[in-house]
């Protein structure tokens, strides 16, 4: 298991990028895989970011990445307010761009990119994991597109 | 291992203001592209997001797109976006936006899917 441990910054996000490029290489996933698994993560952070955190803080976020024959598993903590990514409501997209949200893409995202989400609340920790396997499928399901 | 960043130019192509994105669009990156935008706008009513050569992008390049578009539409002009790759494509189809962006292969499409309505 490889672990980082970054500011919760958006600056952080390059370094984020550069360790989930490195437990995909590791694994040997495909450019899709790899693909999702760097959108997964990125939103969960930027998420942790823009919104668990308060602004100007020295909060940290931590990655750990454990990689398994064709899998990468990922597993994020953070000390932000209680919150469970698998459990919004999955808001169905818009198709009027006047009036749709300037938002909230992020978590439908970071579902659908993952092969698997779970989460835990541990003491004052968020523990969240996303799962990527190895199997060149695109963002989304022919069918859904 | 390259580094993740991005590279906005600007420029004028015949009546297209075209913002051309190389690299990495993230939270982190996306003030800089819609500063760009607002300054290309001035330009041109016409503007192209050209993304032949973006390699990544989040949910931050979505709200950058969203917001282009209505800085597009207050000023009386018109926006597309040129060179998707299959990645972009499918996010922009996730959210809905592919059923009315204007979206092009290249600039000369965008040119004239721009131009024909007027």
């Amino acid at each position: 298991m490889t672990t980082l441990r970054v500011p919760a910054t958006v600056a952080s996000l390059a370094t984020v990028a550069e360790f989930v490029g490195r437990a995909v290489a590791a694994a040997g996933l495909t450019e899709k895989d790899a693909y999702r698994l760097r959108l997964a993560t990125d939103e969960l952070v930027t998420n942790v970011i823009m919104h668990g955190y308060p602004v100007g803080g020295a909060e940290e976020i931590e990655l750990h990445a454990t990689v398994g024959h064709g899998r990468v598993l990922l597993l994020m903590e953070d000390s932000a307010a209680e919150f469970d990514p698998t459990r919004q409501q999955h808001r169905v997209p818009s198709v009027d761009p006047d009036d749709m949200r300037v938002g909230g893409f992020g978590l439908v995202l970071a579902r659908m990119s993952a092969d698997r989400l779970s989460y835990e609340r541990i003491g004052d920790r968020n523990r969240t994991i996303i799962i990527v396997r190895r199997s060149d499928r695109a963002l989304i399901d022919h069918e859904d597109r | 291992m390259p580094t993740r960043t991005l590279d906005v130019t600007v420029s004028k192509e015949g009546e297209l203001a075209v913002v051309a994105l190389t690299g990495d669009l993230d939270s982190r990156t996306a003030p800089t592209v819609q500063e760009h935008v607002g300054a290309a706008l001035t330009e041109s009513r016409l503007l192209a997001l050209d993304l032949s050569n973006l390699r990544y992008m989040s949910s931050a390049g979505l709200r950058v797109m969203l917001l282009s578009y209505r800085q597009a539409q207050r000023a009386g002009g018109e926006m597309a976006v040129v060179g998707l790759s299959d990645e972009l494509r499918m996010l922009m189809s996730a959210v809905g936006f592919l059923s009315f962006f204007t979206v092009a292969d290249n600039l000369a499409d965008a040119t004239k899917l721009l131009t024909e309505d007027r």
